[in-house]
């Protein structure tokens, strides 16, 4: 903004300096006629204002070519560094401009599309690199974090003044026509054209260059879809602008040009390897820190860092000692000051010096953990799926707050197997007191008998109380036991009678066929929660902030 | 919540009531043996009943149990019939499982011990 204001306090110092020389011409040849003057004036105000103004014109256009030029150098990156984007945006502008060339549309509106078309993803530069990496499983809140890309991305072309049209057709570009897309559910009419077009354009490119379909398999495909994801007519005019392209040889040789180089990087096996080496989280959190040469009971450092007294002074005499028998040693090392966690290998090189390399798996490890919990994550969503949202895993502290919920109506201890029946008698009396039918009743006993046997089976101590919540009756059973093997569930969700083992198979299946919501946390002991709706037979519990996850994710 | 439901907070003691009973009673039709069962089939009688079933098993063509008096049955006691009505066909003998209540039966069916023993069983 400052630049412009300095731009137009020059135009109108020339203006003022134009002015002042005409009327002094004018002042010294009087015999001129003042028409001649007002004319001069005007013309030279006129070219003056156009030059003036042009050149702010200009400079306001640079910069948004700079913005401009900034978001597609972003973009061209993004796709550097995702394979399977590469050359998508440029594709997908090509194909969305076959479909407007069809249409019939003011240039504003066409360019504006093809502006869309060529960065409908560009909310995905704000999407942490692993996520795009890793397409194939995603957490709940992986998938919320995807689906956040319209969004982002009419955030980022939003700020291009005149681009406002262009922002709104990428924050749509997932909208579905029959309203089930994101992120506002629109529908039918109600989505920008320029969306309903690369919705169809952006779907074709995905199928054949990322799912690998071909040509007539990904027009069959678009079929099925017209009607319910895409707008049928738009389908119909892409359908009828692609067969004619490819059937006169431009599909292949222009627009997937860029596809087949792909193809064939990829075929190269050595750039396959390397992809994968540098993918291997392993690898990329293993760092050699140092090389030692152990020799006459002295360390010496063969690479520019000292080695810390903590590691040296931490090696075992018995790792040193053993080396001298010939055979490879290996130990792992905590330094308590640092909390970092070392792996040393001791070769051995004559019978009295060996060398050291000491590996700091500090971040290896901690990147495990994170990788176990963020399988354990998947592993809960996929649970919640397949049971139609009835088991719900948690983690860590998460379960106090189903715990704590509601009021105690009951409570008792479980030891014997006697306390299994009076476990039933307390939940019977429990359920009593509302007005559920005698099935439902009778089934609530039958889990509250399996879940208290469990405990009583396998770790023979725990107990069991009753809560009364708002909408629901909630049995928790705790105990200290080494947890139930979570890596059973699956088959105990999935077939029904798994029983070729008389354990958790049975009570499960009973279980999950009867209860609400079944809670599972089986960490440091195990709480199983279960939970029987009141208020009517077929309304189920409602769930918290959890929702049942959302389905396969096209990007 | 139901304003007219009072919930006080207590703790539960078993002596409240609740202890499972299950009586088994043998008696001789012709050649058949029937194990009459009474009561509740969990945890607590399972072996009550597996101890009844071997002390009547002897030199038996056909055994036939009747459950016209079991009030409940979870996994375990399901897992304990399945064992026992198993070694019994082992053995050769016969066995017939009858006067199933609704409620009992939705639990056999369940855990697909129809499926698992064949449906001709239970008449």
């Amino acid at each position: 903004m400052n630049k412009l204001n300095a731009n137009l306090w020059v135009f109108n110092i020339a203006l003022f300096a134009c002015s002042a020389f005409l009327l002094y011409s004018y002042h010294s040849s009087p015999e001129m006629p003042e028409w001649y003057l007002v004319i001069c004036f005007a013309v030279l105000a006129v070219c003056l204002l156009i030059a003036g103004t042009w050149k702010i014109i200009k400079m306001w256009i640079s910069a948004e070519e700079k913005y401009m030029k900034t978001i597609e150098t972003f973009l061209v990156i993004a796709e550097e560094k995702f394979p399977h984007f590469r050359g998508h945006a440029e594709r997908v502008a090509q194909l969305t401009q076959m479909v407007l060339n069809r249409l019939k549309l003011t240039n504003e509106e066409q360019s504006a599309i093809e502006y869309a078309a060529l960065l409908h993803d560009i909310g995905k530069l704000r999407m942490p690199e692993k996520l795009l990496k890793n397409q194939c499983y995603l957490t709940r809140e992986e998938v919320q974090l995807m689906e956040s890309h319209p969004e982002t991305g009419q955030k980022l072309v939003g700020r291009i003044s005149g681009f406002e049209h262009v922002a709104e057709i990428i924050l749509c570009h997932h909208e579905k026509y029959n309203g089930s897309g994101y992120p506002r559910q629109l529908s039918e009419e109600n989505i920008p054209l320029g969306a309903r077009v690369i919705a169809v354009t952006d779907m074709f490119d995905n199928m054949v260059c990322r799912h690998g379909l071909k040509f007539q398999q990904a027009c069959a495909e678009l079929k099925n879809l017209a009607g319910s994801d895409l707008d049928p007519e738009l389908v119909d005019t892409f359908l009828g602008a692609i067969v004619d392209s490819y059937n006169g040889g431009v599909f292949e040789e222009k627009i997937w040009a860029s596809a087949g180089e792909n193809e064939e990087q990829c075929g190269d096996i050595v750039q396959q390897l390397r992809n994968y080496l540098d993918k291997s989280w392993v690898l990329g959190n293993l760092n050699l820190s140092y090389v030692i040469l152990y020799e006459k009971n002295e360390f010496k450092s063969l690479g520019n860092s000292a080695v810390p007294e903590a590691i040296v002074n931490n090696f075992a005499d018995c790792a040193l000692k053993g080396f001298k028998t010939g055979t490879c040693q290996k130990e792992f090392i905590i330094d308590a000051a640092t909390g970092k966690i070392f792996n040393s290998y001791f070769m051995p090189v004559s019978g009295d010096s060996c060398l050291i390399a000491v590996f700091d798996m500090t971040d290896v490890l901690k990147s495990e953990k994170d990788r176990e919990e963020r399988e354990l994550l998947i592993y809960r969503d996929v649970m919640l799926a397949v049971t139609q949202g009835k088991l719900l895993l948690v983690f860590g502290n998460e379960i106090d707050r189903y715990v704590n919920e509601g009021i105690v109506s009951g409570e008792m201890n479980l030891v014997e197997p006697q306390d299994v029946a009076a476990a039933r008698s307390m939940i019977k009396e429990v359920l009593n007191a509302y007005s559920i039918s005698g099935k439902r009743k009778t089934q609530m006993v039958l889990c509250v008998s399996e879940a208290a046997t469990n405990v009583i089976k396998h770790v023979g101590e725990g107990k069991i109380r009753v809560n009364i919540l708002e909408d629901a009756i909630r049995v928790i059973i705790q105990d200290n036991g080494p947890g139930i093997d979570i890596s059973q569930l699956p088959q105990v969700t999935l077939r029904k009678g798994y029983s070729t083992k008389l354990s958790l198979g049975f009570g499960f299946s009973i279980m999950l066929d009867f209860l609400d919501r079944l809670i599972i946390s089986t960490q440091n002991g195990t709480v199983l929660i279960l939970d029987m709706a009141l208020n009517t037979e077929e309304e189920s519990v409602k769930m918290p902030g959890e929702e049942v996850m959302a389905g396969h994710h096209a990007c | 919540m139901p304003a007219d439901i009072k919930v006080e907070q207590r703790i539960w003691n078993p002596s409240n009531g609740g202890v499972t009973v299950l009586k088994v009673q043998v008696t001789v039709e012709g050649e058949d043996k029937i194990l009459s069962m009474d009561g509740e089939l969990d945890i607590a009688t399972v072996d009550k009943f597996k101890d009844s079933v071997d002390e009547a098993r002897q030199g038996v063509k056909r055994m036939v149990l009747d459950l016209a008096g079991l009030g409940f049955v979870d996994s375990t006691g399901v897992g304990g019939l399945l064992n026992v009505i198993k070694s019994l066909k082992k053995d050769n003998v016969e066995v017939k499982v009858r006067n199933v209540s609704t409620e009992v039966y939705d639990v056999f069916d369940l855990l697909g011990l129809p499926i698992l023993l064949g449906k001709e069983i239970f008449s």
